[in-house]
């Protein structure tokens, strides 16, 4: 039964994201801004974690949360890279270079000295989703204080900022909590955590497909 | 069964953690598109507002300046081209008194003279507005060229196709300043031999085209680097903006420069 749960939960999650990297193929050539174009390769590269990471575990009946490990410090260094593309302001950048720095280094303080690579680096996640919701919340002060008008439905960006927004703020209670729950059994089945990272994830890669199409939809709108 | 309970509350800590975050998080930026939503409002307001205001200065800067020519216009009527004739006259009337050797320096300047008065009243009637509504945009146009040719350092060629109709007073006056100035700038920059000029009138547009086959110019550059001087090319541009019509101004170096001038034509609404 247990096992039936997770495969629905993993079924689900994927079928989201596969979704989103379809889209994100299909609007590749009509990408702008530029950047948009690593989306399928970041999105191709989430799914083979994920598919890889499930996969390892059942198997071969080990732990694989130093495959997350990894992941989450690859996914933070694509969205440092995206962020620096969308600021527009100096102030902000260096901003932004300083928490991306810090958190590199924390990371591999964690992974070494701290909880270790083999344990899940809750911590580390608690501070590159605290870190993603301040870029977040930094872009969205840039287009509040911007002084052009602004509409925000065929912008790929605040799509895609939304859903990472969303994602960070409903996934660092749990996530952060990550040892603590595993360590007390208190989500022994994992329900809990399949809902939560279910929903946040159907919420984000459907933002980030309405990102990669919005300037399509709100043209034919618009006639 | 204690700790089942104690482990059940804190879940659902977490899970109400969750819930209200991600729902203060939607507050947040539903907050952030109204605002932003009305400050789209206020921004386009302020736009609308901008454009009206420096329509309604051009339209009184164009207005001072057509009064200006006029009374240059008037004063070299009445006060310079006058005096000049009763010099002319004065002149006439030492006919009979002058030596022989002295008789062809004073026909030399009177001949001058004469070429300079009808200059004057050439130069008159050309900044008055008023003669645009008796002479009419083409006659006006072809009266402009014809003082051209009698320099003797240009041929011109003056053409009209289709039906021609009256734009208003406003828009002719516009599209003569346009006009004007253009043959200005082949006179003072061109370097050209040939000026030709086409108006054709189209049953939804007017198009008069102003070509030269001098020495052209960067179009890029003249952008960049121009000053506000008079009727620039930025001023043409807003005085076509101010009626709704467009110009268009292609040159290469070396290869003469065509102007097209569009003007729609005007709908009752």
């Amino acid at each position: 039964m247990l096992k039936y749960i997770v495969m629905v939960y993993i079924i689900i999650g994927t079928i989201a994201i596969l979704i989103s990297f379809i889209a994100s193929i299909v609007q590749y050539k009509k990408a702008e801004p530029l950047w948009l174009r690593l989306f399928p390769w970041y999105l191709g590269f989430t799914m083979t974690i994920q598919l890889g990471g499930y996969l390892y575990s059942h198997f071969l009946l080990k732990s694989n949360y130093f495959i997350f490990n990894i992941q989450q410090i690859a996914d933070f260094v694509f969205w440092v890279y995206v962020f620096s593309k969308i600021y527009k302001t100096k102030g902000v950048k260096v901003v932004l270079s300083g928490l991306a720095a810090f958190a590199i280094f924390f990371s591999a303080y964690n992974i070494f000295a701290g909880e270790g690579f083999y344990n899940f680096n809750s911590k580390t996640n608690t501070i590159i989703s605290i870190i993603l919701l301040i870029f977040s919340l930094l872009y969205f002060a840039e287009l509040f204080m911007n002084n052009n008008r602004i509409n925000y439905f065929t912008i790929p960006t605040f799509w895609i900022c939304t859903g990472l927004f969303f994602f960070n703020l409903g996934s660092i209670i749990y996530l952060g909590l990550f040892n603590y729950i595993t360590s007390h059994k208190l989500d022994e089945d994992g329900k809990i955590y399949g809902v939560i990272m279910v929903t946040l994830n159907i919420l984000m890669y459907a933002l980030f497909t309405i990102g990669f199409f919005c300037r399509t939809i709100w043209k034919k709108m618009s006639y | 069964m204690q700790n089942n309970m104690e482990k059940n509350e804190l879940l659902t800590y977490i899970i109400a953690t969750t819930a209200i975050l991600v729902l203060l998080g939607a507050f947040l930026l539903f907050v952030l598109l109204w605002y932003r939503r009305n400050k789209n409002q206020y921004i386009k307001e302020k736009q609308h507002m901008q454009s009206t205001l420096n329509q309604t200065l051009l339209q009184t800067r164009l207005e001072i300046q057509e009064e200006t020519f006029k009374t240059i216009s008037q004063e070299i009527h009445d006060n310079i081209g006058q005096a000049l004739s009763f010099v002319k006259l004065s002149l006439n009337m030492m006919d009979g008194r002058i030596p022989p050797d002295i008789k062809e320096k004073l026909t030399e300047s009177k001949e001058l003279l004469g070429k300079t008065i009808q200059d004057l009243r050439d130069i008159a009637r050309s900044l008055n507005p008023d003669f645009l509504s008796d002479s009419g945009l083409y006659g006006a146009i072809e009266q402009q060229l014809q003082l051209l040719e009698k320099t003797g350092e240009y041929k011109t060629t003056f053409n009209v196709m289709g039906i021609v109709y009256k734009n208003s007073q406003q828009r002719e006056l516009v599209l003569f300043r346009i006009v004007q100035e253009l043959l200005n700038n082949i006179i003072k920059h061109a370097e050209a031999t040939t000026v030709n000029v086409l108006m054709n009138y189209q049953a939804d547009k007017l198009l008069i085209t102003v070509s030269d086959n001098g020495k052209g110019f960067d179009t890029s550059a003249v952008q960049v680097t121009e000053k506000n001087n008079g009727l620039g090319m930025r001023n043409m541009l807003n005085r076509m903006s101010m009626i709704k019509g467009y110009i268009t101004i292609e040159s290469t170096p070396g290869e003469g420069t065509t102007s097209i001038i569009e003007l729609p034509k005007e709908t009752d609404l």
